[in-house]
């Protein structure tokens, strides 16, 4: 990841932000003082801002944005239905209670409280630093958890095409949701550096200590990814079963260790479903879902379907990050006229690509599952299509984020032509 | 015919992409409510609190709330949208005043009432008043 010995504290400011946030979280089920959230929060702030100035030097352009994303986010308060609703308001409740104790005692049926409170844990630290609650610096989390992958993904990136479409990814089709205190995505970003992260542990030959910093920040990875959303618990089912179609013949050792890995990185997540199970009446995957049984029913509900496609297809992210990925790949793609046959280039059937097209093509199979199934539950707003109207862009939003990193993948390893036009 | 140097292209292409890139930021920031008053004020109590609710008669409610240190508060009928058909737990009023109003707590058995109808409550003590929303003790 970071091969230049020269660029260690960058890395060591990465890796210590991502490692106090964890501490910070899972502490807080031992430690109940508030005055460990204080010690907490300002030693997670103190390091958001060393890993800025660390990583600016080389990185100007994206700290830059990532910079004026931050002020805009310090002078706007959260006013968006899921950041108030969900996340912000299970934040507010740890910050009042101080821990866990009556954390489900106050649940108002919408809140979800049994969805993962990672990003409401690092809220909570935030409001405990200013010593009260407010709408605008809670929702200041998200950045924080944004800075690491932003700057572990670009510093990937090998010329300024690559860099202009990450910019894309992030100003057009994360827009305001990187800053407005949801989680989509920032579980898009760790989607997509996970990939890169097996992508690159896979194809480079490190030396054994960067290898086992890879693997360690792989790990840390997975945990984060499914303490996110329970949409990550999928994500990494779908990239664990590509990983084992693509690679897991070829790289016999790896795919151990990463089954290891993989499996024990989801302790967390399953540790904190039980625990609050015994808090809840339901939890909200039942609610949503049920036992499966409208799945048949709602598949055959055509007009459904088709509603479902266009919001899923038909959406300014969605457009933007096909946009990127039919325009970079057209390049790959040539169409003889004369002999009437296509030629694809052999870089889209690289391993590395093919990994990213069966993990877009899996995770958009279990998503659309989950919205043909939660059609018509009872526990939603009974609204017909509410959930095909008002989450399918924002659910597909790892999978906008793969399109634009398969273009990016593309884009690198496909070479200039030594005869190509100039305008000189 | 205008014959343009690749490092002068190279430059339009930059300065098109920049004011691209801005225009975006502009509109992110418009999209979420960005606003100039709070310049270093992300650190001050309840700040944002209005223009996060976009709502004058819940941030009544709310502002009451808080106002009169009131733990446990029910809702009014009246306070809902009667054109609105959905459970109460699906309005919109129901959501924010819950979110916006915690460490208070929501209770059906309070006995501190928020409503809009004076005469309904005429039984009961008026707590105090914000606007068209009365807080009575019952």
């Amino acid at each position: 990841m970071f091969s230049n010995a020269s660029q260690l504290k960058e890395k060591l400011s990465v890796f210590s932000l991502i490692l106090l946030i964890f501490l910070n979280y899972f502490l807080l089920l031992i430690i109940k003082t508030n005055f460990f959230f204080l010690i907490f929060g300002i030693l997670i702030l103190l390091n958001f801002v060393l890993c800025i100035y660390l990583n600016f030097k080389n990185n100007k352009f994206i700290i830059t944005i990532f910079c004026v994303l931050c002020v805009i986010s310090l002078m706007s308060p959260v006013a968006d239905w899921d950041a108030r609703s969900i996340w912000l308001f299970n934040a507010k409740i740890i910050f009042f209670e101080n821990n866990l104790n009556n954390f489900f005692d106050y649940n108002p049926y919408y809140s979800h409280p049994d969805y993962p409170i990672f990003v409401p844990v690092l809220s909570a630290t935030l409001a405990t630093v200013i010593g009260d609650w407010n709408e605008i610096f809670p929702k200041f989390s998200s950045l924080i958890l944004a800075l690491p992958p932003l700057i572990i993904l670009t510093k990937n990136l090998k010329n300024k095409l690559s860099l202009l479409i990450f910019i894309i990814l992030i100003l057009f089709v994360y827009e305001k949701r990187i800053i407005n205190g949801e989680i989509d995505a920032l579980l898009s970003l760790y989607s997509i550096l996970l990939l890169n992260l097996i992508i690159d542990i896979v194809d480079k030959k490190f030396s054994d200590k960067q290898y086992k910093i890879d693997l360690t920040l792989i790990t840390l990875n997975v945990i984060i990814i499914t303490l996110l959303k329970v949409e990550g618990v999928a994500i990494i089912f779908c990239i664990l079963f590509a990983y084992l179609v693509i690679y897991g013949k070829s790289k016999v050792d790896l795919t151990k260790t990463f089954m290891v890995l993989f499996l024990l990185s989801l302790v967390p997540i399953f540790y904190w479903s039980i625990y609050s199970n015994n808090f809840i009446e339901m939890t909200s995957a039942r609610m949503m879902l049920g036992t499966g049984e409208r799945l048949i029913h709602n598949l055959f509900d055509f007009k459904f379907i088709l509603h479902l496609i266009n919001k899923i297809l038909i959406n300014k992210q969605m457009f933007i990050s096909l946009l990127v990925f039919v325009f970079i790949f057209s390049k790959g793609i040539i169409f003889n006229e004369k002999k009437k046959i296509i030629n694809f280039d052999k870089i889209i059937f690289e391993k590395k690509l093919r990994f990213c097209f069966l993990t877009i093509f899996l995770y958009s199979v279990v998503l659309t599952a989950v919205m043909i199934i939660s059609e018509g539950s009872t526990y939603n707003v009974p609204i017909k299509y509410f959930m095909a109207d008002t989450a399918a862009d924002r659910y597909f939003a790892p999978i906008q984020s793969m399109l634009v990193l398969c273009s990016i993948y593309f884009l690198e390893a496909k070479k200039p032509k030594k005869n190509s036009f100039s305008y000189d | 015919m205008i014959i343009i140097k690749k490092n002068n292209v190279k430059k339009i292409y930059f300065v098109l992409i920049l004011i691209l890139i801005i225009f975006q930021i502009i509109l992110i920031a418009h999209r979420n409510s960005f606003e100039l008053k709070y310049f270093f004020k992300f650190h001050l109590s309840n700040i944002g609190l209005k223009d996060g609710i976009k709502n004058q008669k819940i941030f009544d409610i709310v502002t009451l709330i808080k106002k009169n240190d009131i733990k446990r508060y029910n809702l009014a009928e009246d306070l809902f949208d009667q054109k609105n058909k959905f459970e109460k737990i699906h309005h919109k009023l129901y959501q924010r005043v819950i979110e916006a109003s915690y460490p208070s707590k929501f209770s059906e058995n309070s006995n501190i009432i928020i409503s809009l109808n004076k005469k309904k409550f005429s039984t009961c003590e008026l707590v105090d008043k914000r606007g068209n929303i009365y807080v009575f003790k019952c």
